[in-house]
């Protein structure tokens, strides 16, 4: 059986130098209470470890740079933090957008309207649509697929404050490769296919109308 | 448009800003509209803690959900230090989160089966989901921390120096002592005490 100290300062030295040591790894090498102290120390020792050096090529290689630009997209858009939040429940609850948007108009009763509905959600997750004017029942319906509750959502989606210009917005959808189609959208943001009183419906009214 | 009056450091620059100065660019760069900018640090704010947090949760969570733990936590502490929360140092904060919100895991988990995505790396919209139970993970205990933070708040803020420093960040017991003025030897023990009263909190199960 391997020691604990070796083992952990073998870890340290590792990391430091910028290698990429397996915690998972190494604890397969203790057992019982070796395992829950070399685990402890470690996390210890990652609590306390200073930033990582910025390193742009690093960054790239690292698989961040989406996680980045949604955080980006929440920053700069009216709808808080829902373009981090809403891909990622989507993802934990393993939910295809399709199907989502599917059971979302199915839940507010307008399933035949999937298109206009999903029109929508995508604006959510973009950060396009401005959070206060999204209904409780959307927020009811859309926590019972995502497993959150809607004042979470809600607390979520609260506006950050103005952001600054939009040419700052253009700059971080231009990076996202999502289509003309969402490229328009951000020209006018807050703009929804409303161009006569008439066109203004249910859906409308569930998604911007408080 | 952004601020006219808005000055952009160079990308070296913003590498080397503390935290709390690194936040507050980036929510100067957001007011500015300085988007780019804003991003950048951004940039350079996650890529600097999200291996630490990620290799953090690994520690205590199964592989299929590591990801999605880790960019919590981060968005999670993020989220506070533009919301106007008064959270105070960072990094701090970020550890806390980090805890926290590897336990709101462990708490979801409970009475619920582990799955994993039959389908991984980047979420597809168009591709299917499925689901198949998990390989038992044999995950770490989160309390096992609590030992260490037990074992080091009992310590004096000179042997909690010395421990950082000689433990944990990995420097030469030599220069350790002389920093602190005092013996390697004593350097030596304060780390091996540390050491013993954390195996013995672990033993006890009474951290």
């Amino acid at each position: 059986m391997a020691d604990v100290e070796n083992l952990f300062r073998s870890y340290v030295a590792r990391h430091r130098a910028g290698e990429n040591p397996s915690e998972r790894e190494l604890l397969t090498q203790v057992e019982g209470t070796d395992r829950d102290e070399l685990a402890a120390m470690i996390d210890a020792y990652l609590a306390r470890a200073p930033r990582r050096a910025w390193d742009p090529s690093q960054f790239e290689a690292s698989g961040a740079a989406p996680f980045v630009e949604s955080v980006a997209r929440s920053l700069q858009g009216s709808a808080g933090f829902w373009p981090t939040l809403l891909p990622r429940l989507r993802t934990r609850m393993r939910v295809a957008r399709k199907d989502l948007v599917g059971e979302l108009a199915s839940r507010l009763g307008v399933p035949g309207r999937q298109d206009k509905v999903g029109h929508y959600y995508h604006q959510m997750e973009q950060g396009l649509l401005p959070s206060e004017g999204v209904s409780d029942s959307v927020l009811d319906a859309l926590g019972a697929i995502l497993g959150e509750s809607r004042e979470a959502l809600r607390r979520a989606g609260q506006s950050l404050g103005p952001a600054g210009g939009p040419g700052g917005t253009d700059a971080v959808f231009a990076r996202t490769a999502v289509g003309p189609a969402v490229e328009a959208e951000v020209a006018a943001p807050a703009a929804a296919p409303r161009s006569a009183e008439e066109e203004w419906d249910e859906i409308d009214r569930l998604f911007r109308g408080g | 448009m952004t601020d006219p009056n808005f000055r952009e450091p160079k990308e070296h620059e913003l590498a080397t800003l503390p935290d709390e100065r690194l936040i507050a660019y980036i929510q100067e760069a957001r007011t500015a509209g300085a988007t780019e900018a804003m991003t950048l640090a951004l940039s350079v704010l996650v890529f600097g803690y999200l291996d630490i947090v990620t290799r953090r949760v690994a520690l205590k969570v199964p592989p299929a959900d590591v990801d999605d733990v880790a960019h919590e936590a981060i968005l999670s502490a993020i989220r506070s230090a533009f919301s106007g929360e008064s959270i105070g140092e960072f990094r701090a904060w970020l550890n806390r989160i980090t805890s926290r919100r590897i336990a709101d895991y462990h708490r979801r988990l409970e009475g619920k089966p582990r799955t994993v995505p039959l389908l991984s790396g980047d979420e597809e919209d168009e591709a299917g989901w499925g689901e198949v139970p998990s390989a038992e993970f044999e995950g770490v205990s989160v309390d096992a921390e609590r030992a260490i933070e037990t074992a080091y708040g009992a310590l004096s803020e000179a042997h909690q120096r010395i421990v950082d420093a000689y433990v944990f960040a990995d420097r030469p017991a030599p220069e350790v002592a002389a920093e602190e003025a005092t013996s390697e030897d004593n350097v030596h023990q304060v780390a091996s005490r540390f050491r013993r009263r954390v195996r013995n909190l672990l033993e006890d199960g009474d951290s």
